[in-house]
């Protein structure tokens, strides 16, 4: 059985779109076939996360960390946990061979705005030698996250993230692109709507 | 005219992390209307990986002050 461990990177909470995708991709994943460990961030983590927690990540089969744009780049909870993460599997027996996803959402309406974040990510791999796969990009936030729940409006969200489930099941090595999913509102009238708020 | 000055440091970055990062730093220049609308009309980039690219920093941000 395949360890799955979600990084939950949004700090909203139960209203957090990341929670929404995150909750959607783990119901893809059969519980005969995988178990699942979710890890959310926590806000002013003054004291480092737990050595068990981070060990649960370092003994993952697969690493999905959904999390929110921030100013182009990772929400600091969230790179918190990751510095914390590469201190402790630096030059340790982690699984070097675990893949590596990310899920993010922004409110821009244009998901190519993420390119950076996926070569921090990408940097982030290499250094700690993990194995990474792909990236899920989704603009327009909130209507991304009711756009997924939407059947026939949610194909092309629930094809990104079958695309992980079979990657994982599949153990494939090629390495695939990554996905950019455009609200289905219009970028014209998304922006009307931002600017009329 | 406002000026926002970003230094990042690190003393065994790669390359790729270098430009990741001036390159995700400068994304602030003319887009970042919305995150910081009051600093889009200047950015500088700086990146310090030793006491030597420190004082170079140094020289240039003299001209700001």
């Amino acid at each position: 059985m395949k360890n799955i461990c979600f990084i939950n990177g949004s700090l909203r909470g139960k209203k957090a779109s990341s929670l929404v995708f995150l909750n959607c991709i783990s119901s893809m994943l059969a519980e005969a076939e995988f178990n699942t460990d979710i890890i959310n961030v926590r806000v002013k983590a003054k004291e480092r996360y737990s050595e068990e927690l981070l060990k649960t990540i370092s003994h993952a089969d697969a690493i999905i960390m959904v999390y929110p744009l921030f100013t182009y780049g990772i929400p600091g909870s969230l790179m918190r946990l990751l510095e914390d993460f590469y201190l402790y599997a630096k030059g340790k027996d982690n699984n070097k061979a675990a893949m590596v996803y990310i899920v993010v959402n922004c409110g821009f309406p244009r998901p190519e705005i993420m390119g950076e974040l996926i070569r921090v990510m990408k940097n982030f791999c290499r250094r700690l030698l993990l194995n990474w796969r792909f990236a899920i990009c989704m603009s327009g936030g909130p209507v991304a996250a009711m756009t997924v729940k939407t059947p026939l409006l949610n194909i092309e969200y629930k094809k990104a993230f079958s695309a992980i489930v079979a990657d994982i099941r599949h153990g494939d090595t090629m390495q695939k692109d990554d996905y950019f999913i455009k609200p289905i509102i219009p970028e014209p009238i998304m922006l009307w709507i931002k600017s009329a708020v | 005219m406002r000026q926002q000055v970003m230094i990042g440091y690190g003393n065994d970055i790669d390359e790729e992390e270098k430009s990741t990062f001036i390159d995700l730093t400068r994304k602030h220049l003319g887009e970042a209307d919305i995150v910081h609308p009051d600093f889009d009309k200047q950015v500088d980039v700086y990146l310090t990986t030793c006491s030597q690219d420190s004082e170079a920093i140094c020289e240039a941000f003299k001209k700001h002050v």
